[in-house]
């Protein structure tokens, strides 16, 4: 998984401290969405422009498959949009006077999908497995699952790396256990797939893993069509930052647009620092100049990005230093193809001179020239904020080795929205804009 | 050379050369006509492409004109263009929708201070100072103008015009075009026999329709405006060169075609010609062939040969002919042949006549003898007998001989082995006893011969007889001689008689030519027969006064 994937999953950190002592309390009310039905539909329709790609359960590599899996797996806690902690598969948990040291007590109704009990070994048995994996989730699964110590089939202690238990909502540590020839692991969610490979191409089916308790979700990738055309096709959940889709939701009757968390912030990576870049140097890193930006260069929802950055803050953490910068660079300014947000910055900058072109790649070719740090400038986009600092830093710097919080200019933040069909569809929307369906058989 | 190849070579080269003659005429008619077409062809694209710019840029006044009449009745753009917030992204979003919807590549909306208020081709431009552009084109006045158009992969070339509105107090001046690029050139060009390049006047090619290459040449030439050309920090107004050419390369495979179908069609009717040659040439020698070889395998005892008369043409007419030459052939044949019988019946008896005769003289001079004996010496009958019992008993034996042979009317010659030398002795001792000695000098040691001992003593009987009846009366001798010569026994028979002239000598051997009164004709006739049946050598010499010698040489059997 590439550098920004990885950050874009962990796109909201947590605000506050880890509580001390129990804590049981649920998803702050503005991050509900919808309203449980009175009479639960035979099925939900999702919609999603991302690829659905479900090939690395239970760990996603785009928001389709992130939609997926938080239905089907847990972690031990989870986070709201607000970045408060709810429970998850752990219904309570506390933590000693360093707060590093969590207890976590797991639901006792706790159940695999195959109907096996969830036991605190089964969690490190998941956290160790993944953290065999050589790429950035492993490394922060392998971290956990050191330091935890089980206590009894429901209770487990957790070293945390920092005074910020939010960690323990990170996707990397959801919970599962593989079972053999099984396309996807079990899981301990209300839903799992109902077929190991899909009926229809781009379309996912899951059903409730208790029968009969609540409706089957059906869920459709359209890459290339109108996200319009789904919502007139009747999808009951669509998430976008289309403006277009946004304002033709809002004009429709019984179509409600939930904003998500501010959870991008689009930055100006300079190799070379401002002084390569004449505009950087003459207030491209002003309010003013952000403001500017995200009011008019912008198409979609974007703020200026305002201090503080959690990669600027390394403190506590242990991280090599960055390497120097490649001294000879081509003028111009690289982003992602796909992503419209930093096409229209990168456009922008190159608008107000300097000499340099706009240049997009494709996602693999822009984080190999990211790390190469060949090229005048890349706009690029990380998590507005990180539930695990030194971790996403580490991850950071080796994925752009040449990286230093002083060659990055915070350009904007940005966030989408929920399109929710009214009566069909209640959730919640986690720190990561990730909608987690609660009632039928969602949870409670 | 046959007359079928003679034939066929003249049909052929009658046929090849008219067919060469029309053939390059129509090509070169062809060629200067397809020259001549290319180049009106060119030249009518040549203008057709220069009129297309001119249209083009036609189009895109057309186009900003009615945006530029859309615009003004735009209220939101009126709220917009007064400062109004809540209308800004309306503004800058207008431009990349006008864009779209009239097709154009670029359009920028800039204020009379020259600021872009809305970009299309690059939406965030906005704000930017670009008051060089509209005022170059505003010096161009109307002129096709190209420009180079900045755009955040990197600036691009342009067709473009400009028209402007005013709103309040406030004008607005509107830039728009079509990018100018290969697509658009090749469009222009049409299909393509034609390239269109815009070119600088230092050289520079700004856009073409296709790849240069060296073997272009110039069709036609339009001046165009260019804004692009730097002028220290600022953009000038230039002058570009939209140059048709065209390329020789299509004529000259067009030219190679014809060249190469006219080959092929020569080659065809070249063909064709041959094979018509060759069909009638043989259906002429085909019956003359066949005559030719009726003639040579004709064989007047043997059946008769169908001749292919069926024709109703000249050759036909002549197997006619010779059928009924034939016909008249195998008549004469059977005629001759009846003649021929005849007189070999008439030769045999005369040969019979002759041996016959040649067998009964020495039992008739025995007979004289004895008969002379017993009217003068009676006494001695007894003994006179037994001294020619012997020649008696010969000549009887050689007259049964004679007689089992003519028997078996062919007679065929033996093929054994058998002693020469005796056979001349009894022959010598025969004729001898005829009143005349006959000088015998055999040699010892002969090897035997293979052969017919009666066909030898016939020879040697004849040659003998012959020989004694040249000598003059009371004198002259005769003589047989035995002898080894080379590979077999040679045998000669001379006399001291009156000799032959050579004219007598060249027709010794015919048939009933005899210089002796009361002859047959037929003895040195029957020993060259005789001679050739035991497959030996027959030579004479003779001279007149001088005697005559006959040679004959016996081969030897060959080794098993």
């Amino acid at each position: 998984m590439g550098l920004l994937c990885a950050l874009t999953a962990v796109a909201q950190g947590c605000t506050t401290s880890a509580p001390k002592g129990v804590s049981t309390l649920g998803p702050q009310p503005a991050c509900l969405v919808g309203a449980a039905p009175a009479t639960a539909p035979e099925s939900i329709f999702v919609a999603t422009i991302a690829p659905l790609d479900v090939t690395h359960a239970p760990h996603a590599q785009n928001s389709g498959a992130r939609f997926a899996f938080a239905q089907a797996y847990e972690t031990l806690i989870n986070a709201d949009c607000a970045g408060r902690a709810y429970p998850g598969l752990a219904r309570s948990w506390t933590s000693d006077d360093s707060r590093t040291r969590v207890t976590l007590s797991l639901r006792d109704e706790a159940r695999f999908s195959d109907g096996e009990p969830v036991r605190a070994s089964d969690v490190v048995a998941a956290w160790r497995t993944t953290g065999e994996m050589t790429n950035d989730v492993g490394q922060i699964a392998r971290r956990l699952a050191d330091g935890a110590t089980v206590v009894n089939d429901h209770t487990l202690v957790v070293s945390l790396p920092d005074t910020q238990s939010l960690v323990l909502a990170h996707p990397a540590l959801v919970v599962y256990k593989r079972r053999g020839g099984a396309a996807w692991p079990d899981g301990s969610g209300p839903y799992r797939a109902a077929d190991a490979v899909p009926a229809a191409p781009n379309t996912l089916v899951m059903i409730p893993v208790t029968p009969h308790m609540g409706p089957r979700l059906v869920i459709r990738s359209r890459r290339e069509a109108d996200a319009r055309d789904e919502i007139d096709a009747g999808a009951d959940l669509l998430q976008t930052a289309d403006p277009v889709v946004l304002s033709y939701a809002a004009a429709r009757p019984g179509i409600a647009p939930i904003p998500t968390p501010w959870d991008r912030t689009y930055l100006l990576a300079l190799p070379g620092g401002s002084a390569t870049m004449p505009l950087a140097a003459a207030g491209a890193d002003s309010a003013a100049f952000r403001a500017s930006l995200a009011r008019d260069a912008v198409r979609g929802e974007a703020r200026p990005a305002e201090p503080p950055f959690w990669w600027n803050d390394a403190g506590g953490c242990a991280l090599r230093d960055a390497d120097p910068s490649p001294t000879e660079r081509r003028a111009r300014i690289v982003y992602r193809r796909d992503d419209h947000v930093a096409r229209e910055l990168a456009e922008r900058l190159v608008a107000l001179g300097g000499g340099a072109t706009a240049a997009g790649l494709a996602a693999q070719d822009f984080n190999e020239a990211l790390r190469a740090g060949r090229d005048l400038g890349y706009v690029a986009q990380l998590p507005t904020r990180s539930i695990a600092r030194c971790q996403d830093l580490a991850i950071l710097r080796m994925a752009v080795p040449w990286l230093a919080p002083d060659l990055l200019i915070p350009l904007v933040e940005t966030r989408g929205r929920v399109i929710v069909r009214s009566g069909r569809v209640a959730g919640t929307i986690d720190w990561d804009g990730t909608v987690r369906l609660t009632g039928g058989a969602g949870r409670p | 050379m046959s007359f079928r190849t003679k034939l066929l070579l003249a049909f052929a080269a009658s046929t090849l050369i008219s067919l060469a003659m029309l053939a390059m005429g129509i090509r070169r008619q062809l060629t200067s006509r397809l020259v001549a077409q290319h180049e009106r062809r060119v030249e009518a694209l040549a203008r057709v492409a220069v009129e297309d710019l001119s249209r083009e840029s036609a189009a895109v006044a057309a186009r900003l004109q009615t945006l530029a009449r859309s615009l003004a009745d735009d209220n939101r753009f009126r709220a917009a263009a007064r400062g109004g917030q809540g209308e800004r992204a309306y503004l800058l979003d207008w431009a990349g929708d006008a864009m779209r919807m009239t097709g154009l590549s670029m359009l920028q909306l800039q204020d009379d201070a020259g600021r872009i208020l809305s970009s299309g081709h690059f939406r965030n431009e906005f704000d930017r100072l670009e008051p060089e552009l509209p005022r170059l084109l505003a010096m161009a006045s109307g002129q096709v103008t190209v420009a180079s158009i900045r755009a955040p992969s990197g600036p691009f070339l342009a067709l473009v015009r400009e028209d402007s509105l005013t709103v309040g107090d406030r004008r607005f001046t509107l830039v728009g075009g079509v990018t100018v690029d290969r697509a658009l050139l090749g469009r222009f060009a049409r299909d393509g026999e034609v390239s269109l390049s815009l070119v600088t006047p230092d050289g520079s090619v700004l856009a073409d329709s296709a790849a240069r290459t060296d073997d272009r040449t110039v069709a036609a030439e339009q001046r165009l405006a260019y804004i692009g050309a730097r002028s220290g920090d600022s953009t000038r107004l230039a002058s570009a060169q939209l140059m048709v050419t065209h390329s020789n390369t299509e004529l000259e495979a067009l030219r190679r075609d014809i060249n190469r179908w006219f080959t092929v069609s020569l080659v065809a009717a070249a063909a064709i010609a041959l094979a018509l040659a060759a069909w009638l040439s043989a259906g002429l020698s085909r019956p003359l062939s066949a005559l030719t070889s009726a003639t040579s395998s004709i064989q007047l005892e043997g059946p008769e040969l169908e001749l292919a008369t069926g024709r109703d043409d000249e050759i036909g007419a002549l197997a006619r002919r010779f059928g009924m030459m034939a016909r008249r052939l195998r008549a004469n044949v059977v005629q001759l042949r009846d003649a021929d019988r005849r007189a070999t019946v008439g030769d045999m008896a005369r040969q019979v006549n002759h041996d016959i005769k040649n067998g009964l003289i020495p039992i008739r001079n025995v007979v004289r003898h004895l008969a002379e004996v017993q009217e003068r010496q009676p006494g001695e009958l007894a003994s006179v007998f037994g001294d020619r019992r012997a020649t008696l008993e010969s000549s009887i034996g050689y007259l049964d001989t004679l007689a089992r042979n003519y028997a078996r009317l062919t007679p065929r010659v033996e093929r054994r082995l058998f002693d020469a030398a005796a056979v001349a002795r009894d022959a010598a001792h025969s004729a001898g006893t005829d009143g005349a000695a006959v000088q015998t000098r055999i040699a010892d040691g002969l090897p035997p011969v293979q052969g017919d001992p009666v066909v030898l003593r016939r020879i040697l009987d004849n040659l003998l007889r012959n020989a004694i009846e040249s000598l003059p009366p009371g004198g002259g001798s005769v003589s047989l001689d035995a002898q080894r010569a080379g590979a077999g026994v040679r045998l000669i028979v001379a006399d001291t008689g009156r000799g032959m002239t050579d004219e007598e000598l060249s027709r010794a051997f015919d048939d009933f030519h005899t210089t002796k009164a009361g002859g047959t004709g037929l003895g040195l006739s029957v020993v060259r027969r005789l001679t050739s049946d035991l497959q030996a050598d027959l030579r004479v010499e003779s001279a007149p006064g001088r005697g005559t010698t006959f040679t004959i040489d016996l081969p030897l059997p060959l080794p098993a």
